[in-house]
């Protein structure tokens, strides 16, 4: 089977304002989402990720390159025939009620009454809305419009999944929610793509990542993979002094060291932790706690970041 | 064509729920107001007072309300992202735009018909004949109507609210007045006769469509006179919703 989503090349120049002045929102980039796999795009704001996953869904033309869903030009509206979207903060239909506003939605993905009945019932009850079903939306609070939104997508049994910061403003309830229905549809053999700023839910749920940067992708691949080179863990040596420790360890092992009250703290590379731990118990000194640094993930993106604003990182 | 008509029905249902009938009770409030204080003071006959005073009214706010849907359509759709949930579904965007323009003209056409009834209703209080023009006159607003909401979505398929209201009443008025441009022009010099002989034949004519003269002075309007009138607002109103769908095509959701 082939990918559920294709991106060759694709980069977007915006035209503001009365004199069309260009602003670069997307360099031309390359990445793929394959059936079964939840794949996310992470960046700062402004990084492009709203806008690449814009013109998969022909909500913005893209400037060059391509983009396919299931091998279908996304020009073509028969690209989208299998696909549910949840935008960034959406504003629905709110004269219409949710199981209204779920009916046209299945309208709109082609099925038949009939069948648009049977999956407004399924998709209610999925997302936990049932109840709620009669009331207009302009009387839902944020959390349930979401959950009607995550309705909608998920209405025709989608094959792809287009998510655009589908936690932001939920509750815990709602978050595990969505988190549960991500998981479920990778079960289920469907492709989940979405953008987010929390990195909790990209390592809980992300098969790949992206981390999209100023325009363009920076890293790519499997989590484990992108942050390899920058997990750290913190070491606590207790009773005995900085000079006694670093005495006992060569000057390349060490990432960094501080010492506080009477403990040493050494931060340590994933790769010389097993070493240092040796070297360490060798010398007969007390390693009372070994712990992961941060979140590797956001470590991984914070150093990218960093490294980009050194680099005069940025479009314009 | 399910997916045209939900949609149509959503933009219907919205214009209702929205209280756009809140026009019907205007209407309805100004004319018993006003035909009243007409019959005090009008020194003319009443029964040609009262058929081109309503009809007036009714065209003043029906028109009124055909601008204020359709260049607010568009963009209301945008600035709250709803166009984002319709257009990523299977469906064209040349499909959007005919969904939301027959939604506006099945609002418009029902609310019309309801202040046809009222205005039916009124002139039989005030034992006011109909004349045979009146039917072709609402007739002729329904086609001022179907080119009005055609030209709406055309500027607000590229341009903002303000935008495309002004270009829409603009035309209007140059479409209401294009024959007596013409009139005056040709009397001015050979330059101006020129500009505005292709105003005149380049610009919709609304004049064509307006029978309320006809309908107050009791004459009637020819069948021929009539088709005419569907014609030409039938055939604007395609050529402007080609272009909307043409243009907002290749438009960027930001």
């Amino acid at each position: 089977m082939g990918p559920a989503v294709e991106c060759e090349g694709l980069s977007k120049t915006y035209k503001v304002g009365f004199l069309a002045r260009k602003v670069k929102a997307l360099l031309p980039i390359d990445f793929q989402v394959h059936p079964g796999e939840v794949f996310g795009l992470i960046g700062p704001n402004g990084a492009g990720k709203s806008t690449a996953i814009k013109i998969l869904l022909n909500l913005v033309m893209p400037t060059s390159g391509k983009a396919r869903l299931f091998g279908v030009d996304v020009n073509e509206p028969r690209s989208r025939e299998s696909v549910g979207y949840v935008p960034e903060a959406p504003v629905p239909y709110e004269h219409l009620s949710g199981e209204e506003y779920l009916f046209l939605q299945a309208g709109l993905a082609g099925l038949s009454p009939a069948a648009s009945r049977a999956e407004v019932t399924r998709v209610l009850d999925r997302v936990e809305m049932a109840r709620h079903a009669k009331l207009r939306i302009r009387q839902y609070s944020k959390g349930m419009t979401q959950r009607v939104m995550l309705g909608g997508a998920l209405i025709g049994r989608p094959r792809l999944l287009i998510l655009d910061e589908p936690t932001s403003g939920l509750d815990p309830l709602g978050r595990r929610l969505v988190r549960d229905l991500i998981l479920e549809l990778r079960r289920d053999g469907a492709a989940v793509l979405f953008c987010t700023h929390i990195m909790s839910d990209v390592e809980m749920l992300c098969d790949r990542v992206a981390l999209l940067i100023g325009g363009s992708i920076h890293k790519c691949g499997r989590i484990s993979e992108l942050v390899a080179d920058t997990r750290t863990h913190e070491v606590v040596v207790d009773h005995a002094t900085k000079d006694q420790v670093l005495a006992l360890l060569k000057p390349d092992d060490l990432l960094r060291h501080e010492a506080v009250a009477q403990r040493v703290l050494l931060h340590v590379a994933d790769t010389r932790l097993q070493d240092v731990l040796r070297q360490l118990v060798n010398g007969g000194v007390t390693v009372s706690r070994i712990q992961p640094e941060r979140l590797p993930l956001e470590e991984t993106f914070m150093a990218a970041l960093r490294a980009s604003t050194h680099q005069g990182g940025g479009l314009e | 064509m399910r997916q045209l008509s939900l949609l149509a029905l959503a933009g219907f249902r919205e214009a209702i729920r929205n209280r756009v009938t809140v026009v019907i009770g205007v209407f309805a409030l100004v004319m018993i107001a006003l035909t009243s204080v007409v019959m005090d003071l009008t020194v003319l006959s009443l029964d040609r007072v009262v058929t081109d005073f309503g009809l007036g009214v009714m065209s003043l706010l029906m028109i009124s309300l055909a601008i204020f849907m359709s260049v607010g359509m568009l963009n209301r759709e945008l600035e709250r992202r709803t166009v984002f949930l319709v257009v990523s579904r299977p469906i064209s965007r040349s499909l959007f735009i005919v969904a939301r323009y027959l939604g506006i003209m099945v609002t418009l056409s029902l609310v019309l018909v309801a202040m046809s009834a009222m205005y039916a209703t009124q002139l039989y209080i005030f034992d006011v004949p109909v004349a045979s023009g009146v039917p072709a006159a609402i007739g002729g607003l329904w086609c001022q109507l179907l080119l009005l909401s055609a030209m709406g979505v055309f500027f607000s398929s590229m341009s903002g609210q303000i935008t495309s209201a002004i270009c829409v009443v603009g035309l209007y008025l140059v479409g209401q007045w294009t024959a007596d441009l013409h009139v005056i022009a040709i009397k001015l010099s050979p330059v101006v006769a020129a500009v505005a002989r292709t105003g005149y034949y380049v610009l919709p004519n609304f004049a064509r469509m307006d029978f309320k003269p006809q309908a107050a002075a009791g004459a009637s309007v020819t069948l021929s006179e009539f088709l005419n009138s569907v014609g030409t607002s039938v055939g604007w109103s395609l050529l402007f919703l080609v272009g909307a769908a043409l243009l907002f095509r290749r438009r960027d959701f930001k």
